[in-house]
């Protein structure tokens, strides 16, 4: 015995390592002609063995576990999964009790569906027709074969039978017997799974009605083949009455036609449909090894047996989308240092501050209003280099080149502004050490006092929206003055033309990259590809004028 | 229909569940978007998405059309990486010449029916044989064929509106490939197999 057991072991790991077969408990029983118990006991034994040995473990287990649990309405059902090994416990957990478990197949794949599985044991059961049911513990000793009737005749027969609608009662308990012969085959066949409809015919073959009481509250509990299945046992019973007429023996000749062929499929996706709103799996799916998106993945798991379409993909797209929108903005939040919401309102109210005094002339005569309005200045200065835009989104805002640095050749028209801005830049120039936190100006600006006319070229990244409204993060290679044209500060609030044509004067990308930030999310960004090439700052004035 | 374009049929389908198996297991799209259907009574995952869904069926058509002209060689699911469109792998369809009565020889065609059967588990498996599958990946199909043939159909492709282009170089070598051979048949009328290339090394 010692050495039958070795020998099947052997032949197991021959199998699973060398053939890299899947290994069913069917399979195996068909196979060497052994008990599907005993199987399934070989299995076992062979799993422990291997695991025992050590070294890599790279075989992957599937377990049938059967038990009574819950359906989704509260109602106790008796289910019935194939799952992973990984899965295993979970499942065995959500069953109130377990009534079966064991090894279901070994194999070095591993399975993203069942499919192989059932592609496994359909080929064997095909080969093994006549004696597929002599290994199986299922067995009831009044049922015989029926003396061999030719195939094509057998079916001549039942596809007359639906198009004579007399009962011809001869014919029918001919079809009867042959049912009853299938039925035992059937019932054979079929594993615990199917016993429902196969215990339909067991008990048919006149089976001892206590067996069928455990399927029977199983069959009431599932919806819709519940329909069938009492209406195939009707029928059944029609034929020993003799009562009943064709339509249900069609039905049943077909299922049992269907079942000998298909027994799995068509068991399956009739337990699918009722099973999957009552999670009743019959799953190897492995959906985890899906991409890490946690979202996607959970739709994937319910879905997938329901042939899920399209949607969850293009769902999960949109997640990545807004992942991506909300990824780049802590990005762009370090960048910017938390002035820029700090800066924010200060903005604003010198903004509206530094307006009157623009206004007034040259001269700036409120102190505290000039040191607002230089407050911008000095913020420009800093950030001359910089270019990140200022976005309102939502809560976030992020600031560009805040300032529109007018240059002296492209805007004649306020010369004098310009040098009064520039004297107040050299004048704050040592304040400018406030503005720790706008550190991330670059260091040439801050310590530069006058206009340093430079174009250099500089990768930059930019945010915008493209016509979808999506932002988009780019890296862009632009011409970037290093002038400090801190000038527009005060200027950019009041005169919102000027900075408009200074800004379509100014070539760089941030500039529409402001304008469009601006903007409430969602809206298409339609200044986005308006500057010609020319380093300048965008005016900080700018991004309050799209409020 | 004749026999011979049963035989062209019968090839072509398989080779479409091929591809869309190759897709499946290879995890070039998301699982979410295939769909089990039955073919050859086990269940097949297809593909949902319509614009790859029209593409094979294109590719398969003209795999039908070269098929019935003369011969095609080999047909290949190459996976190629991203950026570099270097090949990663290669599932190589390699078909004999077509035998053109076999009806009389398998006349339900039971054993084809088994024999492509065969060739789709093993294709199910065969992750295990293989690398595991990379990310950030493309795919394409290239197909193995006479001049002669091509020319006979270059017309109907145009037509079609689904132009066929010589594959380039870079596409067809893979270096420091493997060969696993996955499943072969040989029969009156078929003659087939299904082997799979690597590159050692995947990024």
């Amino acid at each position: 015995m010692a050495s039958e057991t070795d020998l099947l072991n052997e032949n197991i790991g021959e199998y699973v390592n060398d053939d890299y077969k899947i290994v069913t408990c069917k399979w195996l029983s068909l196979t060497h002609s052994i008990n599907i118990n005993e199987a399934k006991r070989a299995l076992y034994a062979f799993v422990k063995h291997q695991r025992k040995m050590g070294g890599n473990d790279d075989i992957n287990v599937t377990y049938f576990v059967a038990g009574l649990g819950r359906s989704k309405d509260g109602d106790l059902m008796h289910k019935c999964a194939v799952v992973p090994e990984s899965e295993l416990d979970v499942v065995k957990k959500s069953l109130s009790t377990l009534t079966s478990c064991h090894i279901f197949s070994v194999q070095k794949a591993k399975l993203k569906d069942y499919t192989p599985l059932y592609m496994t044991d359909y080929e064997i059961t095909k080969n093994n027709l006549e004696k597929c049911n002599s290994f199986s513990s299922i067995k009831c000793p009044w049922v015989s074969l029926k003396s061999a009737n030719p195939p094509s005749r057998t079916s001549q027969q039942n596809v007359v039978k639906p198009e004579n609608k007399e009962n011809a009662p001869s014919k029918k308990t001919e079809s009867s017997n042959e049912l009853v012969g299938s039925g035992a085959k059937v019932s054979g066949k079929k594993a615990e799974p199917k016993g429902s409809i196969a215990s339909m015919f067991a008990s048919a073959s006149k089976k001892d009605d206590g067996g069928n009481k455990a399927a029977k509250p199983t069959q009431k509990t599932e919806a819709a083949p519940k329909d069938k299945v009492p209406e195939k046992k009707g029928g059944v019973m029609a034929f020993f009455e003799k009562k009943k007429d064709s339509p249900s023996n069609k039905k049943d000749t077909d299922v049992k036609k269907t079942d000998a062929t298909t027994k799995k499929p068509e068991s399956k996706t009739v337990q699918e449909k009722k099973q999957e709103p009552k999670r009743k799996k019959k799953q190897t799916v492995d959906s985890d090894d899906e991409a890490p998106d946690k979202k996607r993945r959970k739709r994937i798991r319910t879905d997938l047996f329901d042939s899920s379409d399209g949607e969850d993909a293009e769902a999960s797209g949109n997640e990545d989308q807004d992942e991506d929108l909300i990824n780049w903005q802590p990005v762009v939040y370090d960048c910017l240092l938390t002035t820029t919401t700090w800066l924010y309102p200060h903005i604003a109210s010198a903004a509206k501050q530094a307006k009157p005094s623009c206004r007034d002339g040259p001269q700036v005569n409120n102190k505290a209003r000039g040191r607002r309005g230089t407050l911008l200045l000095r913020l420009v200065s800093t950030c001359t280099r910089i270019d990140f835009t200022v976005t309102v989104v939502g809560h976030l805002v992020t600031a560009g080149h805040l300032i529109y640095v007018e240059e002296a050749e492209d805007n004649p028209a306020a010369p004098s502004k310009e040098e009064e801005e520039r004297d107040e830049i050299k004048a704050d120039n040592e304040e400018k050490e406030k503005e720790k936190e706008v550190s991330i100006a670059s260091s040439n600006n801050s310590a530069s006092s006058g206009k340093k006319r430079k174009r250099t070229k500089k990768v930059v990244t930019k945010h915008y929206q493209d016509e979808e409204g999506f932002m988009v993060t780019k890296k862009e290679t632009v011409w970037e003055s290093e002038t400090d044209d801190e000038g527009e500060a005060t200027t950019s609030k009041q005169e919102p033309a000027k900075t408009r044509g200074t800004k379509e004067a100014v070539g760089k990308a941030s500039t529409k990259n402001t304008a469009t930030k601006a903007e409430p999310k969602g809206k298409a960004a339609p200044k986005k590809n308006s500057s010609p090439q020319k380093s300048k700052q965008t005016s900080l004035m700018s991004f309050f004028k799209k409020k | 229909m004749s026999e011979a374009s049963v035989g062209v049929d019968i090839l072509s389908e398989f080779v479409e569940v091929c591809i869309h198996c190759v897709l499946y297991c290879r995890g070039l799209y998301p699982q979410g978007v295939f769909e089990k259907r039955v073919k050859y009574n086990v269940p097949v995952q297809m593909c949902l998405h319509p614009d790859v869904c029209a593409y094979i069926t294109n590719v398969v058509n003209s795999i039908k059309m070269l098929l019935t002209e003369g011969q095609v060689d080999k047909i290949s699911v190459v996976i190629l990486e991203e950026q570099s469109t270097t090949p990663l792998e290669r599932f190589v369809i390699e078909l004999g010449t077509l035998e053109p009565n076999w009806t009389q020889k398998d006349p339900h065609l039971f054993q084809t029916e088994q024999a492509l059967r065969g060739f789709l588990l093993k294709l199910n498996v065969s992750d295990a044989l293989l690398h595991p599958a990379s990310k950030d990946v493309t795919w394409t199909v290239h197909v193995h064929t006479r001049d002669s043939t091509l020319s006979a159909v270059d017309e109907q492709f145009m037509q079609k509106d689904f132009p066929w282009m010589e594959a380039e170089e870079k596409q067809q070598q893979m270096k420091n490939s493997k060969l696993v051979p996955l499943k072969s048949y040989d029969s009156d009328w078929l003659h087939m197999q299904l082997y799979a290339e690597e590159t050692d090394k995947k990024s």
